[in-house]
């Protein structure tokens, strides 16, 4: 009798535990979401109001939409040339870093030669390099090659900072893929190239589709590189847009203008995340239970 | 198709580590089908995989119809593998994925299409050549793999597990189609399996296989009746063969602890030769050669309680709980095959006697067996 109380009181204290965990988790992830969709919806709401009632009443809705703020807003931004700019630089970063960095994932992660790991953990260590610590030789290196100042400078070293993520990432994927699909394929007379082309590249899609996103919003993103290594008005991406916007904000207080510009910036990303969250999920966690 | 020959096939995974293959030395003639089976581990893969070229032998040769391939690369060697997970392209229909292995030797369209269609009839799957590997069942998917394999028209076939994936049911019916297939192909396979049904239903010739070292060869017939071990003696045969400690002394056996009355035979080693007088020795006798007998009776060898009987329709199985020292077996059961109508009840003492001429014997240090000659 005893012994059936004491294990009930202990099962119980373990669920309570397991619960008190889970619950805690539970409010701090709910926490963030409320917080970081109440700032973004803030600032969707403050957009289509006036200067003069913006900080009025901060959680009133607009009398009116002023949907002219996003025509400022596209003015100030520049958000034309910004745009192709940073579509231009972000699409082909993205292409190319991924170009490179499949190949190289598959090769390090499948193919085994000596100095695979070492070379792997040589990509891995380039994802802690901080972009400000390289940002001077690299300014100084695109002057010597004559790329300072353009878009094609930009280009490339948003391959070069991008590849060490891009490679970790589908390393881990390619490993997560069976064996014996290359082992079928090279029974039926395949060699590597065809392999990796033929069927571990399709099979490598989620991943590739997850690693390029993540590749390409953080490029959509970046700021430092693309304010220090180019400096005309028509080189300047959509991220150095919002800084000459916010500049400009300073001397017309042009709040709504400022929060139209944010939002003009973030909407792709927001419309990129809700369409492929799915798929982005997927190719982060596929390799996880295997 | 093709002989195969292995020589001296040794494999080490690390530099001085144990070997998973030992001296594996085997003559696989032109359309036989030969089955390597084997507890987990035994290297039966590993071997298969050294014959599609997938690992590489440490030492040893293989040939092809007498021409050493050992060097050759595993799409160069005209062989077929049908893998245990089917490793079946999922982004390909059917249809492209038995046709994988012509487009890249860049079969002509056409003939492509005309050779996968009639794989595909021949296999069932006409109407699935559109799908993709996971709109498919277990048995269509294993199907698929076949065809990948045969549309080619390989030397050789190799198999690894391929049922092992299936439920009992299906795995009853591929076990069937897959022989018929092969002798409709006439091809030469090389085919592993953990199963010693499969094993012994489906093979020309088994290879029994233990720790990297061949136990026998022979047909299934041949290691059933006449095992070269006791290995080989237990690993064949469901259930398994029962294994009692006796002795052989002044040509007279002893089977725990008690004179076998009228054993009319005597032990010879292999050279022919008398065993001699004295030696400790492990009597098998499968389960369906033991005879229930009252306890009481003289011709009990052992005596045991009734621990668990197992009625399958046309047969009782009678799990007996004899004296640990009198049996080769951790869990000291004993097993006897019967008739149902004459299974005893559970937990009455019985007796166990069997056929002296159906017993195998086998020396206890080496396990290899002993032959036995009848007298008179």
């Amino acid at each position: 009798m005893d012994l059936t109380n004491d294990r009930t009181s202990i099962n119980f204290a373990l669920r309570l535990r397991r619960l008190l965990i889970r619950a805690s988790g539970s409010i701090f992830v709910w926490s963030w979401v409320i917080f970081s969709f109440a700032i973004l919806g803030w600032i969707i709401v403050a957009a289509f109001k006036r200067n003069d009632t913006v900080f009025a009443d901060l959680w009133a809705l607009p009398d009116s939409a002023e949907v002219g703020n996003f025509g400022d807003a596209w003015g100030l931004l520049n958000l034309t040339r910004t745009s192709i700019n940073s579509l231009l630089t972000v699409g082909g970063g993205t292409l190319l870093t991924m170009a490179l960095a499949a190949p190289a994932a598959y090769a390090l992660s499948r193919v085994g030669f000596r100095g695979a790991s070492g070379l792997t953990g040589f990509f891995a260590l380039g994802i802690g390099i901080p972009v400000h610590s390289i940002i001077i030789p690299l300014f100084l290196g695109l002057s010597e090659a004559g790329l300072s100042n353009s878009l094609l400078g930009l280009t490339i070293t948003y391959v070069g900072v991008s590849i060490p993520f891009a490679v970790f990432l589908m390393t881990g994927f390619f490993r997560s893929l069976p064996t014996e699909l290359e082992e079928a394929a090279t029974m039926e007379g395949a060699g590597p190239v065809r392999i990796f082309f033929s069927v571990m590249l399709p099979l490598a899609r989620p991943g590739m589709v997850a690693t390029s996103i993540i590749v390409a919003v953080g490029l959509w993103n970046e700021f430092l590189l693309a304010l220090t290594l180019t400096f005309d008005e028509d080189k300047r991406t959509i991220g150095v847009g919002l800084l000459n916007t916010f500049g400009a904000m300073r001397y017309t207080s042009n709040w709504v203008g400022l929060f139209a510009a944010v939002v003009i910036m973030l909407a792709p990303l927001i419309v990129l995340y809700t369409w492929m969250s799915r798929r982005i999920i997927e190719g982060l966690t596929v390799g996880a239970t295997k | 198709m093709a002989s195969i020959s292995l020589r001296g096939i040794t494999k080490r995974f690390n530099d001085g580590g144990p070997e998973a293959l030992s001296t594996v030395d085997l003559d696989i003639q032109d359309g036989e089908f030969v089955v390597l089976v084997g507890p987990s581990g035994c290297g039966k893969t590993t071997l298969l995989r050294i014959v599609a070229g997938l690992e590489t032998a440490t030492e040893g040769h293989m040939l092809i119809d007498g021409k050493d391939i050992s060097k050759v690369r595993p799409g160069d060697r005209d062989i077929a593998m049908v893998f245990q997970n089917y490793a079946l392209f999922p982004h390909l229909t059917v249809e492209e994925n038995i046709g994988f292995g012509l487009r890249i030797r860049r079969t002509p369209k056409v003939n492509r299409r005309e050779r996968v269609r009639e794989t595909a009839a021949l296999l069932g799957l006409e109407s699935y050549l559109d799908r993709r590997p996971g709109e498919l069942s277990g048995g269509q998917r294993q199907r698929v793999a076949m065809g990948r394999a045969i549309v080619r028209h390989p030397v050789a076939f190799l198999m690894d597990e391929p049922l092992s994936n299936l439920d009992a049911k299906l795995r009853v019916e591929m076990r069937a189609e897959i022989s018929r297939l092969q002798r409709t192909l006439a091809s030469t396979t090389i085919y592993v399996t953990h199963d010693q049904t499969e094993a012994m239903t489906m093979g020309d010739r088994v290879v029994v296989l233990d720790k990297g070292v061949v136990q026998q060869v022979a047909k299934p017939s041949e290691l059933y009746q006449h095992p070269a071990n006791s290995f080989v003696a237990r690993f064949i045969g469901a259930p398994m063969m029962n294994l009692l400690r006796g002795s052989w002394t002044d040509g007279q056996l002893q089977v725990g602890g008690s004179r076998v009355e009228e054993f009319r035979c005597i032990l010879e080693r292999d050279d022919g030769d008398d065993v001699g007088d004295v030696r400790d020795l492990l009597v098998g006798i499968r389960p369906e050669h033991v005879h229930i007998v009252p306890a009481e009776n003289g011709q009990a060898v052992v005596t045991g309680r009734v621990a668990l009987v197992e009625h399958l329709g046309k047969e009782a199985q009678v799990h007996l709980d004899v004296d640990k020292g009198s049996v080769a077996s951790e869990t000291g059961i004993l097993v006897a095959t019967v008739d149902p109508a004459d299974a005893p009840e559970e937990g009455t003492m019985i007796g166990i006697g069997f056929d002296h001429d159906k017993a195998h014997f086998f020396d206890t240090a080496s396990g290899k067996s002993i032959r036995t000659q009848p007298l008179g």
